[in-house]
């Protein structure tokens, strides 16, 4: 039986009106961009776009798309983030498993559980790593761009957590008198359970790969390796106030308002559009009773 | 009489708390050690063997001169960071804006994920998360002008909707100390809220259904049910999320703060990587800039220790 | 008698030996430090080549190392790339170089100059040639000892064009010096380029029936009237008289209000050359506190739009183009980007250039432009330095002026990249080149081939007193500019005298290092506070006060041991 009490009843209307403004409230700057992304520069420069379009056009995004480097950018982009994520996302998940157990299960588990946290604490920062990616003769190779932060600490405690806390002690003790491998144990019944988790931090990682752009830019000599996001800063300009010598040229595309507005959705799209297929994992229905709606 | 770890009439059970040694068994747990060698490895690699490059922040670190015959300055840098007129004020504000945003952008994620749960319709539920989660993809180069313009005193939408409805005059969001750290704080929580939701509603997909149904055989309601069984779900996703934040505590937000502030904001609204740009502008010093590093990255993990400690000890919860 | 003589003399010379070798002695003065710069009024010797070298060019060819900075407009097509082009190709030809990139990177977010920075700490071999716009960068890499004085090869060997162009500053060799000679070739740049006029809305001043503002005074009467005069006859008063931009600095590129500053005889935010011919910073001038108060009550007025202390370049650019601004400030070439948009978004829209108005004691002043943009940097062990004076020669020779008989004498790069003939006409329209304009000027070495720094605003200035083009270079010019450019141009020409470039160009001394940042910090604290009325205007003098004893005073010293250093 379901207790659907009018109480509730309100609630549920006040509560679908809140979140749809909150949705508006998040969108709404997101049209006045693609708006600006479609219209004339003129207007959009001088700021006279709000909503809707004001002289439509679609030069912002062939400016983007039509340059030569742009489909070979963004191919650059997707192997990368694609390489990157599954790179990660096995050598991460593996370890994770392994950390969750506890150290009288697993000896040594403590140890290396503190070698991790450890890097917490000190980061060597840009020089230092930049010297040992060259001295591995990783300069110039997407390599270096996937190899370097392939180990998040922050996502592999994620998952460890959630490998906790989903999996029942139960299970996993059955699963061993069953005289299951911990490889099997692993992709037979951690993974399927723990499906969000892993929806989730796979969406983490692919996004930090989509949108990390400054390791390209110092790692790749080769402008053309450059994937999507570093390819995107190098064609927006951003006004540099310590540069003192301004090319004019450079600076006429400053002010070219609707490349950069594209350019958000330009970067954006591949996402947006991989984005469904994670969300299902952990956008799950209300549980009412005994049937998932 | 013989404890459960002494008998052998069962079979031998994994959790054996009580040996007292330590030795690793690498017989028994190979495949575990296999699985974190590589992740292991690469952290050794590209994590731990750049360290000693932090040898840098006791230097006066010339580029050409390296990390071997850059001349050696002690503590230099981390008084120099200490003295700075500004330093203590930069270092507040980059406690508090950021503090702030640590709480919130805990507790309105979570909120948020509570309240999308209860909706219904599949659909709505899904377009709801998704526009809510767009933000996250703008970069403030792009928002800080549209921030400006909606938070303008003379014509912006905002103001506009604040005076026709209170008798007050025109709030000055961003040229007001105090509510410039409002405004940062604010929208860098609408900025990202959504897609930190996700991993609460990753945890809330996480909790076995059969509790929600015991709980209906029990006789409660909705309201009953996100208390006693949802939140209490999300807590110790909530917790780790919220610890491993303080990693952050002194990063309160470069590239936001960058493009919204201006000198009439300064003294409030000036954070350390701020101040350290500019200083790093006229100076090109990358030793203070290693050092100032430092001096975060210790304090960080102070106080994650500090949270890690608090957690076991009140929650139970071990988060590592 | 004869003794005594002896002894006297004896004494008088070790007294002028001992005085002699003390003055040579003193290490600590700045003049050891830095020598003279080259003069370049030495004749150019023959240049002796180090590889076969005949009719023109290097037979076999030999190898150049650079590495490519790559801005953002610099577009290529036809598949070309940095490492491959129309300029690689054309270098290999005309001079038997083959240029060899190392490595290539953006411009952007200093991507670059990060890049060169990590190359050095991790001990990478420096290219061949490198040109260096950023002069702290050039710096470091002169001071990390790994590229050659090259003041003395270029008295012996830039050709005569070369020489001349340099000449019209020799200051710009100054940040490039060192004890035993100059260690970067400067490049220079167009004069002029980024110093300010005003540009107005015609139709206002027409509507409202008013004149060319002489004075501060004539211009704020404009101002109120734009202010309160309804000029766009919408019956809102919602118009401002000055678009202006001081988030950053006073003295930004467009919307800048430096010449509120130079109608009281200083520029704010840089160093200046004072009576005495020392160097003072502009932001304690007491010309300073009087164009403070003068903001300050333009925003009063509501002259200036309230939150112009917020307003970054683009956004301040913003109010004009949409014809809520009558009046701007920023270089001649504002007229094209972004200020066209104006005539686009409000019909009936039009403006022009027009001079720096005088102070109330006749006074004017604008911020100035150097005519260098960084140097050239020759490595140290590089095989053939002699190469780039081939190549750079050549290029002033023929390429700066556009040379009559010369292979770019049309007024382009290269025909079918920049410009292409039509009908024995140059056209530069990106529609009639097949694939688009692109700039091949941009791939050279020196990012934008030669430049005479007086040679193109003269030039322009000449045409837009309706003269006819004298040579090749007018003509190109001319084909490149509409009547409006020119217009523009004139303008900026004509306030040349009143230019008032930084000068102090030499590494951020020790003391600027230390308390440079708060000595900023402080001065744009104060001065948005004054100019938006937060604080009272005799703040300023604490102001002044509290510069000097920070720090101030320090630096000041410093600063002009450098400049006396050099002045010499």
């Amino acid at each position: 039986m379901h207790h659907i009490s009018l109480p509730y009843r309100i609630f549920t209307v006040c509560n679908n009106i809140f979140l749809a403004f909150l949705s508006f409230l998040c969108i709404a700057p997101l049209l006045h961009i693609l708006a600006v992304s479609f219209s004339d520069p003129s207007a959009a420069s001088a700021n006279l776009v709000k909503l809707w379009p004001v002289g439509f056009t679609l030069d912002a995004y062939n400016e983007t798309i039509g340059n030569e480097n742009f489909s070979r950018a963004l191919w650059n982009g997707i192997v990368r983030t694609v390489a990157g994520t599954a790179f990660s996302m096995f050598f991460m998940t593996l370890a994770a498993y392994a950390l969750s157990k506890d150290n009288a299960d697993f000896r040594g588990r403590n140890a290396y559980m503190w070698v991790f946290v450890f890097t917490m604490l000190l980061n060597a920062g840009l020089i230092p790593t930049y010297v040992l990616v060259q001295k591995l003769g990783l300069i110039n190779s997407v390599w270096a761009l996937i190899l370097p932060n392939a180990i998040s600490i922050f996502n592999m405690i994620l998952l460890m957590n959630f490998f906790r806390s989903s999996v029942p002690k139960t299970l996993e003790e059955a699963a061993y008198i069953d005289g299951a491998s911990h490889f099997r144990t692993v992709f037979s019944i951690y993974i399927p359970i723990s499906l969000p988790a892993i929806a989730t931090v796979s969406l983490f990682t692919m996004v930090w790969h989509w949108n990390s752009w400054f390791d390209g830019l110092i790692y790749l000599t080769d402008t053309r390796k450059y994937p999507l996001s570093t390819f995107l800063q190098t064609i927006i300009v951003q006004q540099d106030t310590t540069q003192m010598n301004i090319d004019p040229e450079d600076l006429k595309m400053l002010s070219e308002r609707t490349v950069r507005a594209s350019q958000v959705f330009i970067g954006t799209a591949p996402i947006l559009l991989v984005y469904p297929f994670l969300q299902r994992y952990f956008v799950k229905g209300i549980v009412l009773g005994a049937v998932k709606e | 009489m013989k404890t459960v770890t002494e008998s052998h009439d069962i079979a031998p059970v994994p959790s054996d708390r009580n040996r007292p040694k330590t030795k690793w068994n690498i017989k028994r747990d190979w495949p575990l050690h296999l699985m974190v060698f590589p992740a292991l490895v690469l952290i050794l690699i590209f994590q731990y063997a750049p360290l000693p490059g932090l040898v840098m922040a006791f230097q006066e670190f010339k580029p050409w001169l390296g990390f071997t015959n850059s001349p050696w300055v002690g503590l230099e840098q981390f008084r120099k960071m200490i003295e700075f007129p500004q330093a203590r004020q930069v270092i507040l504000n980059t406690f508090i804006i950021s503090s702030f945003k640590i709480v919130f952008n805990l507790i309105v994620p979570f909120v948020f994920a509570l309240l999308l749960n209860e909706v219904r319709v599949m659909l709505f539920k899904r377009v709801v998360q998704t526009f809510v989660y767009l933000p996250h993809f703008l970069s403030w180069v792009i928002l800080g002008g549209v921030l400006i313009d909606i938070l303008s005193t003379e014509g912006g939408l905002v103001n506009q909707v604040i005076t026709s409805i209170f008798p007050v005059e025109p709030i000055f969001f961003l040229g007001d100390g105090d509510w410039f750290r409002f405004t940062v704080v604010v929208s860098d929580i609408w900025k990202d809220f959504g897609f930190s939701a996700i991993v609460f509603l990753a945890a809330i997909s996480g909790i076995d259904p059969s509790l929600y149904e015991a709980s209906v055989i029990d006789g409660a309601n909705r309201f009953q049910q996100m208390l006693y069984i949802t939140i209490p779900g999300m807590i110790p996703i909530a917790i780790v999320v919220g610890t491993l934040s303080l990693g952050n505590i002194l990063n309160a937000g470069f590239d936001q703060i960058f493009n919204l502030y201006n000198p009439l904001v300064y003294h409030k609204g000036d954070i350390i990587d701020t101040y350290v740009y500019r200083i790093g502008l006229i100076s090109g010093d990358y030793s203070f800039g290693t050092a100032v590093g430092m001096f975060k990255s210790v304090i960080s993990f102070i106080l994650i220790v500090i949270a890690y400690r608090l957690a076991y000890k009140y929650a139970n919860y071990r988060i590592f | 008698m004869k003794r005594k003589f002896k002894l006297a003399f004896l004494f008088l010379m070790s007294l002028i030996f001992v005085f002699v070798s003390a003055c040579g002695n003193s290490s600590e003065s700045p003049e050891d430090i830095i020598s003279q710069a080259p003069s370049g009024e030495s004749r150019s010797e023959e240049i002796q080549y180090s590889a076969p070298f005949k009719d023109g060019k290097y037979d076999p060819p030999i190898t150049v190392t650079t590495v490519g900075a790559i801005s953002p407009s610099m577009k290529f097509k036809n598949g070309e790339t940095m490492e491959d082009n129309v300029h690689t190709r054309w270098a290999l030809e005309r001079f038997g170089i083959q240029l060899k990139y190392l490595w290539t990177s953006s411009t952007q977010n200093n991507a670059f100059n990060t890049r060169i920075r990590l190359a050095l700490s991790a001990n990478e071999p420096m290219p061949d040639i490198l040109a260096i716009d950023d002069i702290q960068l050039a710096n470091d890499l002169i001071d990390s000892g790994k590229f050659m004085e090259v003041g003395k090869l270029w008295e012996k060997h830039a050709s005569e064009m070369y020489k001349k162009a340099v000449n019209e500053d020799p200051t710009m060799w100054y940040p490039f010096m060192r004890k035993d000679g100059a260690y970067g070739i400067p490049i220079p740049e167009y004069s002029w380029n980024n110093d300010t006029i005003l540009f107005i809305r015609q139709d206002w001043m027409d509507k409202l029936g008013l004149e060319a503002p002489e004075t501060l005074e004539d211009l704020e009467k404009m101002m109120d009237a734009f202010v309160n005069g309804d000029p766009d006859g919408n019956g809102v008063k919602d118009t401002y008289g000055l678009a202006v931009s001081m988030r950053d600095s006073l003295k930004p590129v467009q919307a800048t209000p430096s010449w509120v500053f130079g109608a009281f005889g200083t520029i704010p935010e840089q160093w200046n050359e004072a009576q005495d011919g020392t160097l003072e910073y502009g932001s304690i001038h007491p010309g300073t506190k009087q164009a403070l108060a003068k903001l300050n009550e333009w925003v009063q007025k509501g002259y200036i739009h309230r939150e112009a202390g917020l307003h970054d370049e683009a956004k301040a650019t913003e109010l004009f183009t949409s014809g809520k601004a009558g009046i701007i400030a920023g270089p001649y070439w504002m007229d094209r980007t972004p200020l066209k948009d104006v005539q686009k978004n409000v019909p009936g829209a039009t403006f022009k250039g027009y001079s720096i108005p005088k102070g109330p004691d006749g006074k004017a002043g604008r911020q100035g432009t150097l005519n260098f943009r960084g140097a050239v940097l020759i490595n140290k062990d590089a095989k053939h330095p002699e190469a780039f004076f081939v190549y750079q020669n050549y290029l002033f020779d023929n390429f700066a002026m556009h040379k009559e008989g010369s292979e770019f004498e049309h007024g382009g790069f290269a025909e079918g990249y920049d410009y292409v003939l039509i009908d024995g006409k140059t056209s530069y329209n990106d529609a009639d080149i097949p694939g688009g304009r692109v700039i091949p000027q941009k791939y050279t070495i020196t990012f934008e081939g030669a430049r005479i720094p007086s040679s193109m605003m003269e030039s322009m200035a000449w045409l837009a007193e309706g003269n006819e083009p004298r040579n090749n270079f007018d003509l190109r010019w001319k084909n490149f500019s509409d009547e409006l450019r020119l217009q523009v141009a004139g303008v900026n020409y004509k306030n040349r005298d009143i230019s008032m470039p930084e000068k102090y160009i030499g590494p951020p001394t020790k003391t600027m290092k230390s308390r440079g940042e708060y000595l900023k910090t402080m001065e744009r604290e104060t001065f948005t506070k004054i100019i938006y009325g937060e604080l009272p205007i005799d703040e300023f003098d604490k102001f002044v006060q509290d510069w000097k004893s920070s720090g101030g005073d320090d630096i000041t010293k410093e600063v002009n041991e450098w400049h006396a250093a050099l002045k010499k």
